[in-house]
């Protein structure tokens, strides 16, 4: 199945994709390789979920913020590509949690990210290259951040 | 800067035989030199649900952070400075470089596929004001320049503190190679 045809089928609402907040750009295609920046977890009324995971932030709560960051990050590619049919693979996540300095579980943090792209992308393609670190602060005090790159088709 | 303007050459304007030729190894192989130096590389890590230790995309092998563990296989935690002096972190990244190697040469069958490293982020665990990072990160490096020799082992690098890791861990490290097809 087609990754728009899961994304109809999982019923995802995509918030609108976001517009740069400084100087550089949301994509960066070059040959087959789709350059993402990093991306916060943009609700669809706009507003971020902000919040410390760890303490303001439950790991639920962070994992809900990592997945929405996913749901950003396919609105952006949609907006650039026309259509997510055009991403052949996830190759490569670089996942960043705003933690206390004592919490250790950012891979399930990620997770809500990585469970989104291999839904949506399927169990080979929508797995990729992963590390999951926590970060001191994010701007604006988002909960997850999350940068990638994709394959696209040639 | 040298290693994208290598790679952009290599693959587009250079004739392929010039390529291969020029990035041969002067030196033994890096399974030679695994051989040769001793090392024992740990058991590779597994693939999960959602993520893929190595993944390759043309003559690209994207390797996933690797934690820092010892040879026992428990994993190196603290914060480099607090709990950790820089020479035990260095310890851990050097650590991290072997799991590294055992991914690719599982994904790969044989590190002498590997062309060269590209790119590295080093994560430490350290706290605020710690500045030895570098440090730190080298005992990945250095191993890797052990291993594929200095002109092919030796990438374009950053190494950063970062507030925490998984599990505590000291040491974190993702990085991009060059491979032969």
């Amino acid at each position: 199945m087609s990754a728009e045809a899961r994304l109809r089928e999982l019923r995802l609402q995509l918030p609108p994709a976001p517009k740069p907040v400084a100087v550089y750009k949301p994509v960066v295609i070059v040959g087959t390789m789709c350059y993402v920046s990093g991306h916060g977890p943009l609700k669809p009324d706009k507003s971020m979920m902000t919040g410390v995971v760890g303490r303001e932030v439950d790991l639920a709560g962070g994992q809900a913020a990592a997945r929405q960051v996913g749901l950003a990050i396919l609105a952006t590619l949609r907006n650039e590509l026309g259509s997510l049919d055009r991403v052949k693979r996830l190759v490569k996540t670089l996942g960043m949690v705003n933690t206390a300095p004592d919490f250790y579980d950012h891979p399930k943090v990620i997770n809500g990210f990585s469970e989104l792209m291999r839904d949506v992308f399927g169990e080979d393609a929508g797995v990729g290259a992963r590390s999951a670190v926590g970060m001191g602060p994010l701007p604006g005090n988002i909960s997850v951040e999350v940068e990638c790159i994709f394959e696209l088709d040639a | 800067m040298d290693v994208t303007r290598e790679t952009r050459t290599a693959s587009s304007t250079r004739p392929t035989t010039k390529t291969s030729a020029a990035s041969k190894p002067e030196a033994p192989s890096a399974e030679a030199r695994l051989l040769e130096l001793g090392l024992k590389l740990p058991e590779a890590n597994k693939p999960s649900a959602t993520l893929t230790p190595v993944v390759i995309t043309g003559n690209l092998a994207f390797v996933s952070g690797h934690i820092s563990r010892g040879a026992d296989g428990k994993a190196i935690t603290g914060r480099v400075s607090e709990e950790l002096t820089v020479a035990q972190g260095k310890d851990a990244a050097r650590q991290v470089g072997l799991a590294v190697l055992a991914s690719l040469k599982q994904e790969l069958g044989s590190l002498d596929r590997v062309r060269r490293v590209v790119k590295v982020l080093g994560m430490v665990n350290s706290p605020a004001g710690f500045k030895d990072q570098p440090q730190v990160i080298n005992g990945f490096s250095e191993l890797l320049i052990e291993v594929f020799g200095r002109e092919r082992g030796l990438g374009a690098r950053s190494a950063v503190g970062v507030a925490s890791l998984p599990g505590n861990v000291a040491v974190e490290i993702e990085a991009i190679f060059e491979i032969e097809r």
